[in-house]
């Protein structure tokens, strides 16, 4: 009699070749084995952690991660203005280790990583769920130890690791502790100051271009992860695991290296050694935003002194000048639209000519300008911004100026 | 135009002799009053008010019925006609229970964007009275569409607000279930799950629907919620049956149309026979542009339905060529067409500016349009349910009406023509799904186990436990799931339910792309099965008339590149189909042989093609393809001669042939044959004993367009005179088989709802299946079936009664494409032998 598996084969399913099941060998490799730690009692049962401790002098790369920094603009830049006296001991550095990325209720997350800081130094504690039927005492477990603090600072976690926790924790009828908290993410926040340095604003990239650490032998890459997970839960062989273990307590110090870091690079960008002119310009940008204009004005021209990429250079000069003129401060914006002229860029020569047309009402000096930004339109320099405007437009505006010296002309005569 | 001068109208038409000459039949339904109900008073004021304001002042019957079924706890299935106020039946009971109890959620299913978002509509006008009388919070009654065209943004708004829920099987599928969580208190409040025009959950996107139906009932289980089922259907004739299947539970059907209509005439009308012997009949499409030319005429509005979306803009074409000003009253309608289109095409009928209409089944579903003076159906459409619902669109609530099948050649519009009874009284289809297709169910298994994990009470829609298990534990080896302590986790890094689609079977649909006006266009797509025998390279593809011919079948990129060509040859792919049977289900006795019903592995592969020319069927070349094979594990019917009946067609002499004209060389090429055979029997090796052997044609000789090329001596042969019978009575049986083959084939999807190509078909002569007898196999084109083929088995007798009954009737002399199919070199099927077997297969 043909079995069901043969008949599913037959009809095209790739089954694919039989997993082990290995469970005799268990006794050999159990998790206490591998990875120090033990099994936290609770009302609910045993759940395994594993912790460890970092001292105060500890660096991370160039971070030392119990060393406090000022952290109002971060808090500014994640509108929680309201948490400035956050005790630091209320603030929990979280990330998780998934059977997955796609999300949704079939994604299980085996191992909550979080980090706090304290008197005697920084601790790292990890939660791991030994077995999915094991995930109310795991996840009742973490919701006891995250009861002490009020802000959550993850990497990415928005859009990954809090709506993951919150699927579990609501598949277990428990009331998520992820939702009341003030949540600072930093992805957006190392994609604004790293857009045009970094080619990948991974934490591991981050690690290795700005905190400059390295991970050991033992990190595994992340893709590996859920696999050697579904490994331990057939074989119940605990070694793999460590790897998943350190690489998940590698990424919960690094998080909290990288909010030292930018803590610092915000508040004072000249606290760490030789900023970069780069990243001085999309703080920059970023204290515009925050409504600064005085530290935007003083990093942006810093950063227009560094010698940057031709088309950051001009991006820059614009987004600057036009800062002042949004604010009618008319003399600056045409200093450095004038600096702009000399170089060339054809945002400044246009900005020039509506200046003189509209501000000074002087539409044969706009003309010069028009021109001489037609001519390097045409010219179709590359490595600047000579595509911002359509020779159409150009055109347009010349001969929209001519008519305006004809007519006027015309008047005097 | 004024409703007397329309009557007379239409009645003169009918009478005009050009009209009536082709009616092959016509059904007078006289006018229907309505059948009213007041308001129940158990239904909330308010909403009584806001209907009132809607101009609805009573209940009809049969949604007074549905109330009552609704109440009483009941799941309902309602079936009345186009345009009867199925609608009201579920917002009734829904609205209703939103409005006295807030938190109250609906789900709405429906099978098509379009009707989505009508029905959003129609929502959108009780609601607007509900907040206009200000009996209720904005928000209380919010309802949205979600789905894939739900913008970002929204989605999580509508998340959280929604208590009415319109969407469609797929985004249910791919992006609710999955992520349920996100909808825990709309599926905590899960009151009712609205399924419409359920008739279209057939075959495998049917199966797949109730299956994601048992998903949907697992996640509504989980957080206690046990919703009651609204659905409504075209007529079928199992709609009750089919809507049990669908939702694996009892339900009521509420089948009494009391909606008021008026005079309504409808019409079968058969093209005239241009070419008799043939078979050949006038186009549907060009009588169709007469007769829409005959109303338009008169200011009569209305709605001409074809197939196929090139046939829209060729009717169009017809019409505006014949008269310029028509462009402005006649549109199109049909999908590709931008919504904002079609809301101005639905307008311009609804207030009488556009006259007429030419749709795809595009405008079939919902819609509201209102009632047209005329309806053409231009070729069945497939199935009788969508003929229903296309004539439906003709139909005032009072005044007259028609509506005018247009018959095409092929063979159902011929057999229903001869059948009006299917078509005016009551419809023989029956809708099917076989929702425990293991391929279907194991990717279903895998999503469930992804949503929730199997654990406690191991179930599963009906599946059984034991079937469950098994397949549960095969998850497991492959290593989708975790099982501990008989709880089933799933233990996968993807996301299953993104892995394949409801509404396809399987494998990548092969885009026709063919240079037309200058510009490379899609004309269509075929199954990547199907394109190894219709575009292989060097194929000539016919659609609509016109050829294409292939110039190259991409399966990397699964294109076609189709260059139009008017050629004088057609083309014909050689198959070599072999089937073995895996595993005998079902056999029985029947009159002249047995039918059977068991699994079978169906393995095809094409070797190459031949060319033909047009006018005389003369081989123009062979030429050799290297195509893959390709291998279907389905379920099969099929049967086969009991050994008596061949030895009965022999013994008869049935089909000693009328003397063929074989042409003035006759006497000549004979003698000259059997010298090249040394005047021996060729097959059985008897030298000639004083009479002459018989020269016989391997290929008949009718089946040439001339003598030329069937008096090539590579198709001649000697042989006995017994010999000669032999082959002669073979190869009848094989064009009988062959006839019963095609016509089984093309006839049976009016009865068990699919179409002709969810059926492949093979005939065998000398088949393994039958032990050696003539056999016809007719198998499901999905992996491991659907139960198409069970059905076939069940009305086997039913189907050959058809099947004699259309080739008797049908005027052709040889056979033609609306009977026992047009000849093919392969195996020339003829009318007479395929009669004779069905002689012999019915009392």
């Amino acid at each position: 009699m043909e079995t069901l598996s043969d008949k599913l084969k037959s009809l095209g399913v790739h089954l694919g070749v039989p997993k082990p099941r290995q469970k005799p060998q268990k006794a050999f490799f159990p998790l206490e084995g591998i990875v120090s730690g033990g099994y936290r009692e609770s009302v609910f049962g045993r759940s395994f952690v594993h912790a460890e401790e970092y001292s105060l002098d500890y660096l991370h790369g160039t971070v030392q991660i119990c060393k406090l920094k000022p952290i109002s603009r971060i808090l500014a830049w994640a509108g929680l203005e309201a948490l400035a006296d956050v005790p630091v001991d209320s603030i929990l550095f979280l990330d998780t280790e998934t059977s997955g990325l796609s999300g949704g209720t079939g994604t299980l997350v085996f191992m909550v990583g979080i980090g706090f800081l304290k008197e005697d130094g920084f601790h790292v504690e990890q939660f791991f769920l030994s077995n999915p039927d094991q995930e109310t005492v795991f996840l009742n477990s973490i919701a006891e130890s995250l009861s002490p603090f009020s802000v959550l600072v993850t990497y990415n976690g928005k859009a990954f690791d809090a709506p993951l926790l919150n699927t579990r924790f609501d598949l277990n009828h428990i009331p998520s502790p992820i939702r009341s908290f003030s949540h600072i993410d930093l992805l957006p926040l190392a994609r604004r100051i790293w857009k045009y340095r970094l080619g990948s604003r991974s934490l591991k990239n981050i690690e290795v271009e700005i905190l400059r650490t390295n991970r050991t032998q033992e990190e595994i890459p992340g893709w590996e992860i859920p696999q050697i997970y579904f490994d331990y839960l057939r074989t119940e062989d605990a070694r793999p695991l460590k790897g998943v273990f350190y690489h998940n307590a590698m990424d919960v110090l690094s998080l909290a290296a990288l909010f030292q870091f930018l803590a610092g690079f915000t508040d004072d960008p000249f606290s760490i050694p030789a900023p970069v002119g780069i990243d001085l310009v999309a703080l920059a940008n970023l204290y515009e935003d925050l409504g600064d204009l005085e530290a935007a004005a003083r990093y942006y021209e810093i950063g227009l002194k560094e010698h940057l990429p031709g088309e950051l250079h001009h991006k820059t000069l614009e987004r600057f000048a036009r800062m002042h003129r949004k604010n009618q401060n008319w003399e600056k914006a045409l200093k450095l639209w004038e600096s702009g002229c000399s170089e060339d860029d054809l945002y400044s020569l246009i900005e020039l000519a509506k200046f003189y047309e509209h501000h000074e009402k002087s539409p044969e000096k706009a003309l010069d300008f028009a021109e001489i930004a037609m001519r390097i339109r045409t010219a179709n320099k590359s490595g600047s911004n000579a595509f911002a405007f359509s020779k159409l437009e150009i055109e347009k505006r010349i001969e929209r100026l001519k008519g305006k010296i004809r007519s006027s002309k015309a008047k005097q005569v | 135009m004024v409703n007397d001068s329309k009557k007379s109208f239409f009645q003169n038409w009918f009478i005009n002799p050009e009209n009536q000459d082709n009616l092959a039949a016509l059904k007078k339904y006289d006018p229907r009053n309505a059948r009213w109900q007041e308001f129940p008073s158990s239904i909330d004021s308010n909403l009584v008010r806001a209907l009132h304001e809607n101009g609805i002042l009573q209940l009809y019957n049969h949604q007074f019925e549905s109330w009552q079924a609704i109440q009483n706890g009941k799941n309902i299935v309602i079936t009345t006609g186009t345009a009867s106020g199925k609608t009201l039946c579920y917002n009734l009971p829904v609205l209703d229970s939103l409005l006295k109890y807030p938190d109250v959620s609906a789900l709405y299913i429906f099978p098509t964007k379009a009707l989505t978002y009508d029905q959003f509509e129609n929502l959108g006008k009780v609601r607007e009275s509900l907040e206009k009388l200000q009996m209720v919070k904005v928000n209380q009654l919010r309802a949205a569409v979600y789905d894939g065209d739900t913008p970002e943004h929204l989605r999580s708004p509508i998340r959280k607000e929604a208590r009415i829920l319109l969407t469609n099987p797929d985004m249910i599928h791919l992006g609710m279930l999955p992520h349920h969580t996100l909808w825990a208190d709309f599926f905590r409040n899960l009151k009712f799950i609205v399924i419409d025009e359920i008739h279209y959950y057939r075959g495998v996107f049917g199966s797949h629907v109730a299956n994601v139906y048992r998903r949907l009932q697992r996640v509504a289980h989980f957080y206690n919620s046990y919703p009651q089922v609204i659905m409504t259907s075209a007529t079928i004739a199992n709609a009750q049956e089919f809507a049990e299947k669908l939702i694996e539970a009892p339900v009521q059907m509420i089948d009494q149309d009391a909606s008021p209509s008026g005079e309504k005439i409808f019409a079968i009308y058969n093209p005239p026979l241009v070419n008799e012997e043939l078979g050949i009949r006038k186009s549907s499409l060009l009588e169709s542009v007469r007769i829409s030319r005959d109303f338009l005429d008169r200011d009569i509005q209305l709605i001409t339905f074809v197939r196929t979306r090139r046939s829209t803009e060729m009717i169009l074409k017809y019409l505006i060529e014949q008269d310029r000003s028509l462009g402005k009253i006649v549109r199109g309608y049909r999908s590709g067409y931008l919504p904002a289109v079609r809301r101005e095409i639905e307008l311009g009928l609804r207030n009488g500016n556009i006259k007429e209409v030419v749709a795809t089944n595009a405008l079939e579903l919902g819609i509201d349009i209102g009632g047209m003076d005329a309806v053409q159906i231009v070729g069945y459409p497939g199935t009788i349910a969508s003929l229903t619902q296309q004539s439906g669109r003709a139909g005032r609530r009072k005044g007259n009406s028609v509506s005018i099948l247009i018959a095409s050649a092929n063979p159902i519009d011929q057999y229903l023509v001869n059948h009006p009874e299917y078509v005016f009284q009551r419809s023989p289809e029956k809708a099917m799904i076989n929702p425990d297709n293991p391929l279907i169910l194991f990717q279903h298994l895998r999503c469930a186990a992804f949503e929730l994990p199997f654990s406690g009470n191991l179930q599963y829609g009906d599946l059984s436990e034991t079937d469950l298990i098994n397949f549960l534990q095969i998850l497991v080896e492959a290593g989708d799931l975790y099982e501990r302590t008989g709880k089933y986790y799933w233990a996968n890094d993807q996301y299953p339910s993104g892995n394949f689609s409801l509404r396809a079977a399987g494998g990548n649909p092969v885009s026709l792309q063919a240079e037309l006006d200058g510009k490379l266009r899609s004309i269509g797509e075929v199954d990547e099965p199907s394109s190894y025998w219709m575009v292989h390279p060097g194929a000539v593809y016919l659609q609509e008339g016109q050829s294409f011919v292939v110039k190259g079948l991409n399966l990397v990129e699964s294109t076609a590149t189709l260059v139009s060509q008017d050629v004088d040859y057609y083309t014909v792919a050689q198959e070599i189909t072999e089937i073995e049977l895996v595993h005998q289900i079902k056999k029985a006795n029947v009159v002249g042989g047995s039918k059977n019903l068991g699994e079978l592995l169906v393995k095809q592969q094409v070797t190459g093609f031949k060319k033909f020319l047009w006018e005389t069927r003369e081989l123009l070349s062979l030429e050799p393809l290297e195509m893959p094979e390709t291998q279907l594990r389905t379920v099969g019917y099929w049967f086969s001669l009991a050994e008596g009946i061949v030895d009965q067609l022999r013994s008869e002499g049935l089909w000693q042939n009328d003397r063929n004209a074989y042409g003035p060389r006759w006497s000549e090429l004979r003698k000259i044959v059997r010298e090249r055979d040394h005047f021996l029997c060729q097959v059985c090796g008897r030298p000639e004993n004083g009479v002459e052997h018989h020269v016989h044609h391997k290929i008949p000789f009718r089946q040439f367009g001339n003598l030329k090329q069937a008096n090539r001596l590579e198709n001649l042969i000697t042989l006995c005179p017994t010999c000669h019978q032999r082959a002669e009575v073979s190869t009848h049986i094989r064009s009988g088989l062959a006839g019963l083959q095609y016509i089984l084939n093309q006839l049976a999807p009016l009865f068990i709802m699919c179409d002709s190509s969810d059926l492949g078909s093979t005939a065998e002569p000398q088949s393994k299946l039958g032990n050696g007898a003539p056999t016809v196999i007719i198998y499901d084109q999905v992996p491991a079936g659907i139960g198409l083929s069970d059905s076939i088995y069940d009305i086997h007798d039913q189907l050959m009664k058809a099947a004699k009954e259309l080739i008797q009737k049908c005027g052709c002399k040889e056979g033609c494409p609306a009977c026992v199919g047009p000849s093919s070199e392969k195996i020339p099927s003829g009318k007479r032998e395929t009669l004779v077997i069905l002689d012999h297969l019915l009392q």
